[in-house]
């Protein structure tokens, strides 16, 4: 017997071996999938869900480098990152009804783009669609210390609330509002 | 006038870690390009060289089928769980584990955590699952099998499998 045979009918027995295995099961993620909730003490159920995936910083600036400007990013990694609404609100100033979205985003030096659109259960951002936007807006980038690994998570600025992005020493904040939030204010 | 909403505090400069028992998606898809028929959102503790089943995790007391936030899942369709049919949409699955047989429950109850708030009010199918034994797995992990006429949910853990068909109603 050459090489060749032996070899091509080892790589058979190896293929069959792992054929024959009943299921196979996905490894744990490097960029593992989080949730984060927007939660009030009024209401038990949440007002907002995020549940993203969350790389790790790999160079000495993710923005530009590891995720160009420019270019449209799934916000996090691996699936597209999915935004829940529980209720109608106002992302960024702009109405949205309760429902599911995913969120991608444009990163800019100085301004992001923020795009929620309505093609549910995608992986990244191949197949995302502008006819499907529900809502597209733009929001000045700010600077803080470093995080190393992807966050989303929400904060709350003098009875204002942001969903925050937060990579590296940038971040994000997108103004939030209930409509009673909104009633109140006028 | 007094309607503003107090969300709990988050400071700025205050994002979580990354979780010990991480959460993932499996999907169930017909094929590789088609929409999802089913989708599960679930955390994933490790082994770490502990006795999982009858000891970690109990026989015969809920479990949240994964770690932290109770595990989800979306239904595209509706579906047959066990005998039972339940409509399309999104459920939180627990399990009562056990030696031979395990019982699972779709709970309508949904963005929970854990265990904790469990209501057999809400609970919308129940369904036996089988136990069999296979190779090692360090984290616990939910997969799908198409069976042609139904479809395996599998829940794996240790040399442990649990089998629970599901049938999708077109």
């Amino acid at each position: 017997m050459n090489k060749k045979i032996i070899t091509s009918m080892l790589f058979c027995a190896l293929l069959s071996s792992v054929m024959s295995h009943a299921q196979k099961f996905d490894k744990l993620d490097s960029d593992p999938v989080d949730i984060a909730y927007l939660t009030t003490k009024k209401i038990p159920k949440p007002l907002v869900k995020v549940v993203y995936g969350r790389p790790q910083k790999e160079s000495i600036h993710v923005f530009g480098d590891q995720v160009p400007y420019g270019e449209i990013w799934r916000t996090g990694a691996n699936e597209a990152t999915e935004v829940k609404f529980f209720t109608d609100m106002s992302f960024g100033r702009k109405l949205v009804k309760a429902g599911t979205y995913v969120m991608h985003t444009i990163p800019g030096e100085k301004e992001w783009t923020i795009i929620l659109n309505s093609n549910t259960d995608t992986w990244g951002c191949f197949f995302y669609d502008d006819t499907k936007d529900v809502v597209r807006i733009s929001i000045p980038a700010r600077e803080a210390e470093v995080v190393d690994v992807f966050s989303i998570g929400f904060k709350e600025d003098f009875k204002n609330t942001f969903m925050v992005l937060a990579w590296d020493a940038t971040r994000i904040d997108i103004p939030l509002a209930t409509q009673d939030v909104i009633l109140a204010k006028i | 006038m007094f309607s503003i909403l107090f969300l709990t505090d988050v400071s700025a400069q205050e994002f979580r870690d990354l979780d010990a028992s991480p959460h993932d998606i499996v999907y169930f898809r017909t094929n590789k390009i088609s929409p999802p028929k089913i989708k599960v959102l679930y955390g994933r503790p490790k082994k770490n060289g502990r006795e999982i089943f009858g000891n970690v995790i109990p026989f015969g007391k809920i479990w949240r089928v994964g770690a932290n936030e109770a595990t989800e899942v979306v239904f595209y369709n509706d579906v047959v769980f066990g005998e039972t049919e339940v409509k399309a949409g999104t459920y939180v699955l627990y399990a009562i584990p056990d030696q031979n047989e395990w019982t699972l429950i779709l709970s309508s109850n949904t963005d929970v955590w854990g265990t904790y708030e469990y209501e057999q009010k809400y609970d919308v199918a129940r369904a036996t699952a089988k136990v069999s034994k296979a190779e090692f797995l360090e984290a616990f992990s939910i997969g799908f099998k198409d069976k042609g006429k139904h479809i395996n949910m599998v829940l794996a853990w240790d040399t442990t499998r649990i089998t629970a068909p599901i049938k999708i109603i077109l």
